[in-house]
């Protein structure tokens, strides 16, 4: 029986005190963190992409597989800063389709 | 008709049990992210009934309203008749008007190595907190306090020592209708996976041992920056790592902690005598 593998969008806040991170420091604070968590077989299972982060905003978008959804929902509750500025990875919206999450992440 | 897009809201309500705050401008900085974050319930350490009452006082936002639990309950007590209308009364509140509501908690942590000492602490010191948690590595000590009617919470850090959680301590716990607040912090501060991994692993062997119990517990963060607070749903996520189950945290993040408050709240302001903080002499 073949097993399809859906895939869940998050729409996310980066509440920050100070600079909003760019998406490069921020890909990078993730996926380190999630390698460290879940090692790299559940880093690799999760198929995390970064759809659209805007940087005025601090919102953006996160695609992840359904089953890891849990497991990227803690490694957002468990980071704490971004290149030493404080840091809170809020998610605020979650679909299983792309078009939703972008309608629900323009009306932000 | 036009279906109206996103109208499902998200009704869920936080809290920060611990805050152990150093500065008054703190308490602005921690009440504004969390009034973003639609944490409603802020507990604040070392701060007593007077001095929350005179910060209240001097407070000014246009955007959201900072309230005592005393507060709430005096404008629900009008159409309030029992407890569980209180509960109700409180949540809906909190949400009403899209989460511009903070409430803050006082509350006192303290730590005593000997019965008599916090028999003297308690007798003087428990009617100025809503809130009174204990924190000790005395076993004996942890097991009177357990029965004391006065103390709500038995704080215990993921980095404590698992032995002071025995099972006999979980067993009167629950006869006594208290909670264990499971602190968080050392997770989310750890600067070496070491000390991540010492403490998940300590806290799941703690968290084990009171679960098996069927004993109740609460879980806290303890921020130690504004941006460390976490709503209930994050740190519901968090508590998987310690090996329970996201549905089996649904009342370990608000409601107990509320049903405390408000338990608490009715007592020191009632007229009426109540076990634990006002009692006749």
């Amino acid at each position: 029986m073949v097993v399809l593998t859906r895939d869940r969008y998050i729409v996310f806040q980066a509440i920050v005190k100070s600079t909003v991170p760019n998406l490069t420091e921020l890909k990078t604070t993730i996926w380190k963190k999630y390698e460290t968590i879940f090692g790299l077989s559940g880093t690799s299972e999760a198929g995390l992409y970064f759809e659209t982060f805007d940087e005025k905003n601090g919102t953006g978008l996160i695609r992840c597989s359904s089953r890891s959804l849990s497991s990227l929902l803690t490694i957002f509750a468990l980071i704490t800063k971004i290149k030493e500025d404080d840091v809170i990875l809020l998610p605020l919206f979650i679909s299983g389709l792309i078009k939703k999450a972008k309608a629900y992440l323009s009306n932000i | 008709m036009q279906k109206t897009k996103f109208s499902k809201k998200n009704n869920s309500l936080s809290c920060e049990n611990y805050l152990a705050i150093y500065q008054d401008e703190d308490i602005v900085n921690y009440c504004d992210i969390a009034n973003k974050m639609h944490i409603s319930l802020l507990a604040i350490d070392n701060v007593n009934i007077s001095q929350r009452n005179k910060f209240l006082e001097v407070f000014n936002n246009k955007e959201y309203s900072i309230l005592s639990p005393q507060m709430l309950y005096e404008e629900l007590r009008k159409n309030c008749f029992d407890f569980s209308q209180f509960i109700d009364g409180f949540k809906k509140a909190l949400i009403h008007d899209n989460y511009n509501k903070v409430v803050l908690v006082s509350r006192k942590t303290f730590s005593k190595e000997s019965i008599e000492e916090l028999k003297s602490f308690l007798s003087s010191n428990r009617s100025d907190y809503e809130l009174i948690c204990l924190k000790s590595k005395n076993q004996k000590l942890l097991k009177w306090a357990a029965k004391d009617r006065r103390i709500d919470y038995i704080s215990i850090d993921l980095l404590d020592d698992s032995s002071i959680v025995d099972n006999a301590l979980c067993s009167l716990m629950k006869q006594n209708d208290k909670n264990f607040e499971i602190i968080l912090s050392s997770l989310l501060n750890s600067n070496t996976e070491k000390v991540f991994s010492a403490a998940l692993r300590n806290g799941k062997k703690i968290v084990e041992r009171i679960d098996s119990n069927n004993t109740p517990m609460i879980f806290t963060i303890k921020p130690s920056t504004p941006c460390q607070l976490r709503t209930s749903s994050q740190i519901r996520h968090i508590t998987q790592l310690l090996g329970i189950p996201y549905n089996k945290t649904k009342s370990s993040t608000f409601h107990n902690q509320l049903v405390r408050v408000i338990k608490n709240v009715i007592k020191l302001h009632d007229t009426h005598l109540f076990e634990g903080i006002k009692e006749g002499s």
